[in-house]
């Protein structure tokens, strides 16, 4: 069981995660992407490992309601730059985090694109959400630039105060 | 034949001081002098149980066995790096970090 | 040099509010020490063999005096009175307790330092020419385009979980003294044919046990893209390095199986597809930052001095010390100082409080309140007018850092090694020291000329061994330490990787290995002014090889 979070607290998940073969429920299913071709669903979502292209996945942008990006632990980042890239690639739809990331990364996913994150309940018991709205609410200003979602840039709130 | 048993003791380091510490009969201790010996399987075994219990208690980090020699009649380890952890060495200040051709 | 504003602050501030936050998870539990751990070297906090120690970052090498008594107030009240000056410019603290590294982190935000990003899998510090800003050879203050990278990199969302860790170095002057080649990501700045200023890139050097001089990624890159075209390769890097395997995970690994021109077509694909704009650094800000950096009005001297040139003639230790330790400043009538923190037969990089105290009030009296540290991890005050050398070299001398080496033979690199270091196979420092000794005459060293020695005491090549004129690498041989000897390494624009001589060699006998290999440089240089790296490329391995292995020759 799992543990679903956005920056608004713990949220239900309509989601179902298809495993390989299992036939598809009626309401909304997360497949693998080697079943995406041809599939006639909605609400459709795709399950992607952290070695993905995301521009492979352009296509499909308009009937992904979820992409969810595999985090096999906390401390492989790469699933931030493939968040990042759906986004520059132009999908709007819901970007899902799922695996046993930490709430001290909440900012940063927030940033890269992410809504949500989806985390096994072993480690929920530990970082109850709690946790991940504190450290959301602690995490302060950025230095980057171009990037929204948690921390607001100190380089644009820097050219404003220039006027 | 079956590999003679080396005799070690359990180290670790303090979680919230940092020192290197070794697991005593009781309590963990400073001084490697003053650490419970295995001298069988079994023993070691124990000690690295009350090792993971530790560590799940959140009073030390990183337990690991350390094979010592206890010709001196206390143990003393037999790697260089253990040698150097046990002896504290360089807890002089600016120290000259002195060659540490152990007799001990 | 670079003053926080309230956001800078603000940030550090909220960090160090975070840490203590996450040391107080850490013992109620809540996170565990793998989780922990990530955290407290993002915050430059590493258990060692004997204790916790904790890296501070000195930005691009530069602090003010005030900072440097920070230092030494840390060293005193929390540590046990030193501190250890790095090859990356930063300081560490060897025995910190872990229950007062957020006060520390405070004490340290008081004086507008940090320790992010020290240590762990994310950008690290960024390095640069110690001379920045005085060099008469640069282009411009490197430390502009530096100090923009520190605020780049700082906490960045997309690249704090790398495979590895990465470290950019930037060099504005025609002589590298950054070791750019060695470095994740080396900028050259430069001048292109237009006469406009902007970045030579390279990519993919490092050292540790797969040693690669970085290669040329961008012959010119605008200044303007700075930010974006970073943020290019450090995707590539983000999503393609290698996580199987720790010892292949640094971007030089991913550069070299892809080869440089496919790493370079991602990148630049990449590139083309950010929003160029939206992550670029807005101009006024670039300007802001280098408002800060504008060279000092320093007071005008003659281009002589009296009194320099009587101390000159009246004490020969004087004058060995200003050949040795000082460097041509761009304002006539100043000299740059090194000041070495490699006394004959000390631990290279140590400095005791009182040292730093003394170094903050020297640099407040007579360098404009500066300092820089530089990866040979010496110490430099940056800009003292030549009347006040003198005075000077005696309040040096009075702390024991007056030794005249700077280049020469004891001015040795040296890692914490065995002695502090949980990585390490070997001892370091105590090898520094007796071969520090062995030449400790400095008649006999001036004699020797430019040598550097570097000694790692494991293959991560911490003490910059391949890079050395001799490298010295000490290993782990059933037990024993064993120490690989390299020849012809060099950390320059000409930059080599230093080849092993053969079987390494014991302990006790590294000195004397040391000083086979200079006396047969002695004997083969064809005059005083051919140096041991000169002589080593023109003659080759095998003189040197013989003198080692086969000594009835």
């Amino acid at each position: 069981m799992s543990l679903l979070i956005d920056r608004g607290g713990p949220i239900a998940d309509p989601w179902v995660r298809v495993q390989r073969d299992e036939p598809l429920p009626d309401g909304p299913a997360i497949v693998d992407p080697d079943r995406l071709a041809g599939l006639d669903h909605a609400p459709l979502g795709v399950h992607l490992p952290n070695t993905a292209d995301a521009a492979a996945l352009a296509s499909e942008f308009s009937r992904l309601a979820l992409i969810s990006i595999d985090f096999p632990a906390f401390n492989d980042g790469r699933g931030f730059s493939i968040a990042r890239r759906l986004r520059e690639l132009g999908y709007t739809g819901r970007l899902r985090a799922a695996g046993p990331v930490i709430a001290d990364q909440f900012a940063y996913l927030l940033e890269c694109g992410f809504d949500e994150v989806e985390i096994p309940d072993a480690l929920a018991a530990r970082q109850p959400a709690e946790h991940w709205l504190a450290a959301i609410a602690r995490a302060g200003h950025a230095y980057q630039r171009g990037r929204t979602g948690a921390r607001a840039s100190i380089l644009d709130a820097r050219s404003a105060d220039h006027g | 034949m079956a590999k003679a048993f080396i005799p070690s003791v359990l180290a670790a380091n303090d979680l919230v001081e940092g020192d290197s510490v070794y697991l005593g009969t009781d309590t963990w201790v400073r001084e490697i002098a003053r650490a419970a010996v295995a001298t069988t399987p079994a023993e070691a075994e124990a000690l690295a149980a009350r090792g993971v219990a530790a560590e799940r208690a959140n009073l030390v980090v990183g337990a690991y066995a350390v094979e010592v020699n206890l010709a001196g009649g206390t143990p003393w380890p037999i790697a260089r790096r253990e040698q150097i952890k046990a002896s504290r060495a360089t807890t002089i200040p600016v120290g000259p970090a002195a060659l540490l051709d152990v007799a001990a | 040099m670079y003053r926080y504003d309230e956001f800078d602050a603000g940030f550090v501030r909220a960090r160090v509010a975070e840490f203590r936050d996450q040391v107080g998870r850490r013992l109620a539990g809540s996170l565990t020490e793998d989780e922990f751990k990530p955290l407290r070297l993002m915050n430059g906090l590493y258990l060692q063999l004997h204790a916790y120690m904790l890296r501070v970052a000195i930005p691009y090498g530069t602090l003010s005096s005030r900072q440097m008594r920070m230092l030494a107030e840390i060293a005193e009240r929390w540590d046990r009175g030193y501190g250890h000056f790095t090859t990356r410019q930063n300081i560490q603290f060897n025995w910190p307790k872990l229950r007062d590294v957020p006060d520390i982190l405070d004490a340290l935000a008081s004086v507008e330092m940090h320790a992010i990003q020290t240590s762990g899998n994310c950008i690290r510090n960024t390095t640069s020419d110690p001379l920045a800003g005085v060099a008469p050879d640069e282009i411009e203050d490197p430390r502009v385009t530096c100090e923009l990278i520190r605020q780049w990199s700082s906490l960045h969302p997309e690249f704090t979980f790398l495979g590895r860790k990465f470290k950019i170095a930037v060099s504005a002057a025609e002589e590298d003294r950054a070791a750019v080649a060695t470095h994740d990501i080396g900028l050259y700045i430069v001048r292109n044919d237009a006469g406009e200023v902007g970045y030579r890139v390279l990519v993919g050097g490092g050292q540790g046990r797969t040693p690669m001089l970085a290669k040329e990624l961008r012959a010119f890159l605008p200044k303007a893209d700075l930010l974006p075209y970073l943020e290019a390769a450090l995707r590539v890097y983000n999503l393609h390095g290698r996580r199987d395997n720790k010892f292949k995970a640094r971007i030089k690994i991913l550069v070299h199986e892809l080869g440089i021109e496919e790493y370079r077509r991602q990148v630049e694909e990449e590139f083309a597809r950010l929003d160029r704009a939206a992550i670029a650094a807005p101009e006024a800000e670039v300007a802001r930052i280098a408002a800060y950096f504008a060279p000092a009005p320093l007071p005008a001297r003659p281009a002589e001095d009296a009194g320099f040139e009587r101390a000159l003639k009246a004490d020969p230790a004087f004058a060995a010390w200003v050949g040795q330790n000082t460097h041509p400043h761009r304002v006539p009538g100043y000299r740059a100082v090194t000041v070495s923190l490699k006394p004959v037969g000390g631990v290279p990089g140590d400095a005791t409080a009182e040292q730093m105290r003394v170094l903050a009030d020297l640099a407040e009296a007579h360098s404009g309140a500066e300092l820089r540290v530089t990866h040979e991890q010496n110490i430099v005050l940056p800009s003292v007018g030549l009347g006040d050398l003198p005075k000077v070299f005696r309040g040096l001398a009075g702390v024991g850092l007056d030794a005249p080496n700077r280049g020469l033979v004891t001015d040795i690199i040296a890692c914490p090694g065995l002695d502090y270091c949980a990585l390490a196979t070997a001892r370091s420092i105590p090898v520094a020291q007796a071969i520090s000794r062995r030449f400790g005459d400095p008649r006999r060293q001036a004699e020797i000329g430019p040598l550097a020695i570097k000694i790692s005491g494991c293959i991560n090549a911490c003490g910059h061994h391949h890079v050395g004129h001799i490298g010295i690498l000490g290993i782990d041989k059933a037990g024993v330490e064993s120490y690989q000897i390299t020849l012809g390494g060099h950390a320059g624009a000409d930059a080599s990787l230093g080849e092993r001589t053969g079987p390494g060699f014991a302990f006790d006998e590294v000195p004397g290995v040391i000083e086979t290999l200079v006396d047969r440089y002695l004997e083969l240089r064809t005059s005083r002014r051919e140096t041991f790296l000169q002589t080593y490329r023109r003659v080759g391995m095998e003189p040197f090889r013989e003198a080692l292995y086969e000594p009835a020759h």
